[in-house]
């Protein structure tokens, strides 16, 4: 084995999660007693030294059960105990959220005294803002009027106005921003944290997708497990659904008492102790054994974490209506109970796709986005959970300043939207570690091109790899004859983003 | 549509400008000596990552700072220099104007200068050192083995486990014998009779002849087919697309031909030529050409070629040979001999070869089949030649003379793009401005596709097959995978490593049956291992190479190679590539019958069971666990083989195995996720195994195994008591294929003798439906009973209504119905806290016959707070917000009035608490839906059933020793 990488785990994970020590405790009939079991123990220790030459890091004990979901401490020191990352799908305008553009209102209407880079379609002259920007906290940060209340944790945020993707369509770049790769099929990035840490609550599924009405774009890849086990595939919830069996599926008994459930469990129990009697120990076995009270327990725990019924009228309204403002609500008792991954999408399709009719839809959008993520924010700092929690708010990509022309069949005879731009938007973050109250990079003066400290998506992917623990270029995963990672061959991690 | 069209212009067009994926450097060509892989692996990981970030700008090609480029390899002194001018001796710090480098990448350079500075070449070295590039030989046997392990497969792995100094485990007893063989061979398990008929059959031939009929029997063509989907990535719909069809309608035909040639023992070299080259070798029978799909049902990645041609590549060269050959398609491969000119070879062979629907049925299907297409798709031509025809016309009249056409048909012109067909609203539109004849002949090509269209002839079967494009074409290397820098051409021919530097090329076609017998060619060092390796994987668990789709220096070595060998000899010298033959000799070998129990020994010396002194113990895989549920309840269908997909888990599951499950890939339902199915997105060389109460919940709610429980029990109860020692002994048969022990026996006349649950159905909920009588001089309802059956979603007093003693009373979620005089309805609500409730609902009745009801709302502390007589109407109960203690209880109660019929109402009373101050997450509202949400479905599960349920559950069940 040429065990080349920190964090690399092999393949077979019935290898990997039952640890040698396990193994060694999968002895025949007929064996017990002491001086065997401490035989074992040092006969074990020292393999176990020996194995440590060539392995950095044995499997903890934890991973010994063959539940690969057990939480894992991140081998660097992290804030970050958990994402919830607000996709805001489709592309949202940069020039009209985050990065003010004056020059762009003094050219309105006029041709850019720059080229207009090529995007998904043709665009004209310079699409003034019609928004309001001002400055908010301590440290200025201008954000215009869709914002303005989300703006008031500007000093808990760092934001990055200098991000760019490689194409300005939408397929390529959703993947690129979740699974780091435009193409083909990688493990997307709350897959790769769920592989590296686990999750703490065992009751609820570690990564959870919400997107109100049905998918993004791209549907389900975008939280894809890829060549990593299902298991650590993202679970995709409707908000708009409020049955428990959409969010964990068979988590409903329909068939008997819980009281006789738990006597026919009882009865398995027994069943399988008889079985394994005759088998010797057999940690596989009594996984699985353990896996129906974990199952069992589940069963009424879970129910109770979606059902915002069981907030506050006040708090339900600082959210808002509408189902993004419920996921977000939904997102904050998820994180409150431990799961490690939240991903909340607009909504269906691609929302902040504005090719025309941009300021009405950024109206639309943002009231409802403003809303319940200033709550989620406040919410997460009240509860002291914002410093290990990192927020991320963004979309694939941003959109031009220039305006986007008619095309015969698409926005025909509307010239009030913009087109896809990845050449430069914007990204922010807040909680989870990040530099408060920073504001890093830029586009040129009219917002099309990051020129200052331009972020790749693989250098915000290492960067936010690092503010959960992980060296980007140690948490890999040996597929097809090479170790894969989140950032590919790529990535660098920003240091100044971090605190 | 248009949208969908620019989308893809671009993203090709950007693929070809951006690329698909950059290294960190290119290649050095100098050969150089063979390098330890340790160093390499560290300066692939550490050290050339940091020239590439921190230093290539300014040393490269073009702009060599200083002279140095470190783009190609460096001399043992420039290295010296490199780390020296890092830390700023000798000259300016590096990287200059830059911020100095990190101290773990410092060290890391310091590490690898001190360590010999070594550069790896792209260049690999084609020395034939790789193991598993070493002619296949057949090994001598040793002789010197233990007692019973004089076959040829036993005396190599004797030998290897005595050389460790372990003792084999004993040979396991017949009837986990028969389970072992018969799962892993046929994926199904042996029925309670075929277990004993083993058990009891002394003929030394016994066994030999179980093996022969688990390979006669069609299943085990089932079985083998699921495996090798596995490898191909298999799946029923292409993945994301964005408005087209996303279904292979046609993959199915991909699995019944390996269902068919597993059955029919389909030599393995020809296997590998029909899958790769079928249209070159069919002959009468074009069934054959389905197995072509074992190229073309990837995923489409947006119709990107290049992705699509690296799929097919991927799934070749891992799927057949072991070797990792996709990881050159942007550089060298970094450990195994294959340059990336190789990779390219091959996608010359792909890019020569296109996709073709090809009928595969009998010419007697295929001919009027052919005929009717082609009639109907040239009346489809005439038809939009004709609307083209037409709107040209128009076209050029919206230019001469504008004012002749409507404003709405000029829009409708507007909005259509120059070459496609307007949408059916716009075409609608332009046609008032269709002159009569242009109409007339519109409307005719209409009638007369419609007419064809309702007689449409049997449609033959289809393969999703390829065939070669007019002329083959050689592609040059994408330089970094960027198919934007070409570099040298890459004729078409095999790999390297394999064939040889003097291979020859592949002329005149695209070579996709050179290639398919380059690679079932007996000289081939990787084909037969590579396969018979898979095969012993799937009969012990483990593969003799444990990484069994990489034979390359990163995967792992045999862990017996001589056993390996000797099993790809015989498979091709012997055997004749017959994987029946093959797995014959396996399963004969006293190795397979050995025990999977762990000696406390080999726990210690060779845990991973390398030696294989040892069977693996394994639990069911998704499909073994899916057929065996319906399997123990009689309801797997066995007799029809082969056939389209079918759905496995939802509503209406199939009965039929899990082979035919349908797979679709983008968004595969979670229950595939949580069951460790390997995932179509790519070929997938084995399962994995997680343990997670998901599946536990899988097993314990879903209808699926829930409703197998159910007709066991059935089939129990329909044969003799269903309590008792014969009840619980035909349970184990059916489940578990065994009489129970009697400790047992114990736990199940135990568990069958408990009393029914008698505490209600619902989950802690506070609503209880029933029914009884109101006192009037009491003022109280008195009588009060549940009403005990759930059918559904109504509460009713038995399983037929009217029921003979009470009658019509029922409850559902909305409403409900009164019984006789003394049989009111009644919704209880047991308050769950103390606080102040209102109570909301509106009371209807909608029926002019009949007297109407009259309707309660009794509390039990207070009596009635309000009574409404409602005929034929709806009533809006005016109570106050009543305090209810905790446990109290609320009675919405319904009497009949004067007579029982036509009394149907409709009432859904809610409760909400009003109280301030109540703790955070106090639930404030109970809807009477809160009382079905749990239990729509059918009756629960008796004792008998639950107790099978449990068995169902048990890891019994579910593993094979």
């Amino acid at each position: 084995m040429n065990n080349n990488s920190k964090y690399n785990h092999q393949q077979d994970f019935a290898d990997v999660f039952l640890s040698r020590r396990d193994l060694l405790s999968r002895m025949g009939n007929g064996f017990a007693g002491m001086s065997l079991a401490s035989m074992l123990a040092q006969e074990a220790k020292a393999q176990e030294a020996r194995k440590a030459v060539q392995k950095p890091l044995p499997a903890p004990s934890s991973q010994r059960s063959g539940n690969p979901l057990i939480a894992k401490a991140p081998p660097l020191s992290a804030k970050a105990k958990r994402v919830i990352f607000l996709f805001m799908n489709g592309g949202p305008s940069h020039v009209d959220t985050w990065d003010p553009k004056p020059q762009l209102t003094a050219y309105a209407g006029k041709t850019l005294p720059i080229a207009n880079l090529a995007t998904e379609r043709k665009t004209g002259v310079g699409l003034a803002s019609p928004f309001k920007f001002k400055r908010f906290g301590q440290s200025g940060l201008e954000v215009s009027e869709l914002f303005e209340k989300t703006a008031q944790f500007a000093d808990e945020m760092c934001v990055i106005r200098s991000m760019h993707a490689d194409v300005p369509n939408h397929e390529p770049s959703l993947l690129l921003m979740n699974c780091g790769e435009a193409r083909q099929v990688r493990p997307s990035f709350g897959s790769w944290t769920l592989y590296g840490l686990g999750t703490e609550n065992q009751n609820l599924p570690g990564f959870i997708a919400m997107c109100p009405g049905g998918y993004p774009i791209q549907e389900t890849q975008n939280w894809q497990a890829g060549f990593l086990p299902g298991i650590f595939a993202g679970t995709y919830i409707d908000p708009n659904h409020r049955e428990i069996e959409k969010i964990v599926e068979h988590i409903r008994n329909r068939n008997t008492t819980p009281k006789q459930q738990r006597e026919q469990l009882d009865v398995l129990r027994s069943l399988n102790k008889t079985h394994s009697a005759s088998r010797g120990l057999d940690q596989q076995l009594e996984s699985r054994i353990q896996s129906f009270e974990l199952g069992f327990r589940m069963q009424t725990e879970a129910s109770d974490a979606f059902d915002t019924d069981n907030e506050s009228e006040a708090t339900r309204e600082r959210y808002g209506k509408g189902n993004f403002a419920r996921a977000c609500l939904i997102g904050r008792r998820l994180a409150e109970r431990g799961v490690r991954f939240v991903q909340i999408y607009t909504g269906e399709g691609q929302p902040w796709d504005l090719h025309d009719d941009l300021e009405a839809g950024m109206r639309r959008l943002c009231g409802e986005a403003d809303r319940g993520i200033s709550a989620l924010l406040q919410d997460l700092k009240d509860r002291g959970m914002l410093e290990e929690t990192l927020v991320i708010w963004g979309g694939e990509f941003g959109r031009t300043p220039a305006v986007e022309l008619p095309t015969p069949g698409a926005n025909a005879g509307k010239m009030n939207g913009r087109d896809h731009n990845h050449w430069g938007f914007t990204y922010w973050m807040a909680g989870g570690g990040v530099k408060k109250g920073t504001v890093y990079g830029a586009t040129d003066e009219f917002g099309f091109k990051a020129v200052e400290k331009p972020v790749h998506v693989h250098d915000f992917h290492a960067t936010v790899m690092r503010l959960l623990g992980f060296d980007h270029t140690q948490l890999t995963y040996r597929y097809a004859g090479r170790d894969f990672r989140l950032t590919d061959v790529h990535g660098n991690v920003i240091s100044d983003l971090i605190a | 549509m248009s949208r969908l069209k620019s989308r893809l212009v671009l993203a090709s067009m950007l693929a070809l400008i951006v690329g698909l994926a950059a290294s960190t450097g290119t290649w050095s060509q100098t050969p150089t000596i063979a390098l330890d892989p340790e160093k390499v692996t560290f300066f692939e990981n550490s050290v050339r990552p940091v020239f590439a970030e921190s230093c290539i700008t300014c040393h490269t090609e073009g702009n060599a700072g200083g002279g140095l480029r470190l783009d190609k390899a460096i001399t043992a002194e420039q290295a010296t220099s490199i780390v020296n001018r890092i830390q700023g001796i000798g000259g300016n710090r590096m990287p200059q104007g830059a911020a100095p480098l990190k101290a773990d990448k410092l060290k890391a350079l310091i590490t690898w200068q001190k360590n010999g500075a070594i550069w790896p070449s792209g260049k690999p070295s084609i020395d034939g050192n790789l193991w598993s590039l070493k002619p296949v030989k057949l090994p001598s046997i040793p002789t010197n083995v233990p007692v019973g392990w004089s076959g040829s497969i036993d005396a190599l792995i004797a030998s290897d486990f005595t050389k460790k100094g372990i003792k084999p485990a004993p040979i396991i007893d017949r009837a986990t014998l028969i389970k072992r063989a018969s799962m892993t061979v046929t994926g199904l398990p042996p029925t309670y009779a075929q277990v004993r008929a083993f058990v009891q059959n002394k003929s030394p031939k016994a066994y030999s002849d179980l093996v022969d009929s688990l390979l006669a029997s069609p299943a085990f063509g089932e079985r083998m087919a699921r495996q090798w989907m596995d490898i191909a990535r298999y799946a029923d719909t292409k993945g994301y697309v964005f408005v087209e069809d996303r279904n292979y309608p046609n993959a199915y035909t991909y699995r019944d031909w390996l269902i068919n040639s597993f059955n029919s023992d389909l030599p393995y070299d020809q296997f590998v030529i029909q899958q790769l080259a079928a249209d070159k070798v069919v002959t009468e029978d074009k069934r054959p050409l389905a197995a072509m799909g074992f190229l073309t049902i990837g995923r489409r990645f947006l119709n990107a070629e290049n992705d699509i041609i690296g799929d097919r590549i991927d799934v070749v060269t891992r799927g057949f040979l072991g070797l990792t050959v996709q990881c050159a398609r942007c550089h060298d491969h970094k450990f195994d001999p294959i340059p990336t000119r190789d990779y390219y070879s091959l996608y010359s062979v792909f890019a020569s070869s296109q996709e073709a629907t090809l009928p595969i049925s009998e010419k007697s299907v295929s001919d009027p089949w052919n005929a009717y297409n082609a009639k109907l798709s040239a009346l489809k031509n005439d038809r939009d030649t004709s609307i083209k025809r037409a709107i040209t016309r128009l076209r050029s009249v919206v230019v001469s003379s504008p004012d002749k056409l409507l404003p709405k048909v000029k829009e409708a012109l507007q909005l259509t793009r120059l070459d496609d067909l307007p949408s059916p609203d716009r075409l609608k539109t332009m046609m008032q401005s269709f002159e009569p004849e242009e109409a007339t002949n519109y409307e005719r090509l209409l009638s007369e596709i419609a007419t064809m269209e309702k007689s449409t002839p049997a449609s033959p079967e289809f393969a999703m097959a390829m065939t070669d494009k007019a002329s083959p074409t050689t592609v040059n290397v994408h330089k970094r995978g960027n198919p934007g820098i070409a570099g040298e051409p890459a004729p078409r021919q095999f790999l390297q490593c394999i064939a040889g530097e003097q291979r020859p090329e592949w002329k005149d076609s695209s070579g996709r049956l050179d290639l398919a017998k380059s690679i079932a060619d007996v000289n081939n060092p990787l084909t037969a291992r590579v396969y018979v390796n898979r095969i012993w994987m799937n009969l012990f668990g483990k593969g003799i190479v444990r990484t069994p789709s990489d034979f390359g220096k990163q995967g792992e070595k045999p862990t017996n190679g001589p056993l390996l060998d000797y099993l790809a000899y015989t498979f091709m010298h012997t055997d004749g590539w017959s994987t029946k033959k093959l797995i014959k000799r396996i399963l004969l070998s006293r190795a397979f019958m050995g025990s999977s129990d762990i000696s406390p020994d080999v726990a210690i010396k060779d845990p991973e069971n390398r030696t294989f002194s040892h069977q693996n113990r394994r639990r069911y895989d998704m499909e073994q666990l899916r057929d065996a549920l319906l399997f123990s309840s009689s309801k797997l269908a066995t007799t029809r083989v082969g056939g389209k997909s079918e759905e496995l888990w939802e509503k209406g599951y199939t009965a039929r195995r899990a082979v035919y499950g349908f797979i679709e890939r983008q968004n595969l339902p979670l229950t595939f996720k949580t069951l460790d199915f390997a995932s179509p997105d790519a070929s997938s060389p084995m399962r994995f195994v997680t343990t997670v109460p998901q599946q536990a919940l899988f097993m314990m709610n879903s209808p699926l195994v829930t409703d197998q429980a159910r007709a066991i029990a059935k089939a129990v109860e329909q044969s003799g008591p269903s309590t008792g020692t014969k009840a619980i002994n035909a349970a184990f048969r059916n489940v578990l294929g065994r009489d129970a022990s009697p400790s047992e026996l114990h736990i199940g006349t135990s568990f069958l003798s408990k009393p029914e649950d008698s505490s209600d159905v619902l989950t802690d909920g506070p609503w209880v439906m029933g029914y009884g009588s109101i006192s009037l001089t009491l003022d109280r309802v008195t009588g009060f009973k549940k009403l005990p059956t759930l059918v559904n979603g109504t509460y009713q007093a038995g399983t037929v209504i009217p029921d003979k003693d009470l009658g019509w009373v029922l409850l559902t979620k909305d409403g409900g119905h009164p019984g006789s005089k003394d049989v009111m309805s009644i919704r209880r609500f047991i308050a769950p806290i103390t606080g102040t409730y209102q109570i909301a609902g509106v009371i209807s009745h909608g029926n002019t016959q009949g007297d109407g009801i009259v309707a309660r709302i009794v509390s039990s502390k207070k009596g009635t707070l309000g009574q409404w007589t409602v005929y034929n109407t709806a009533v809006t109960p005016k109570v106050d917000d009543i305090s209810l203690t905790k446990g109290e209880q609320l009675d919405f109660v319904v009497d009949c009035g004067v007579s029982p019929d036509f009394d149907g109402y409709a009432w859904s009373p809610s409760l909400k608490l009003v109280d301030t101050g109540l703790p955070k997450g106090q639930k404030r509202s109970w809807l009477t839906a809160d009382a079905f949400s749990d239990i729509t479905g059918p009756n629960p599960l008796t004792r008998l059933e639950q107790f099978v349920h449990a068995l169902m559950m048990s890891n019994e069940f579910v593993t094979i020793d």
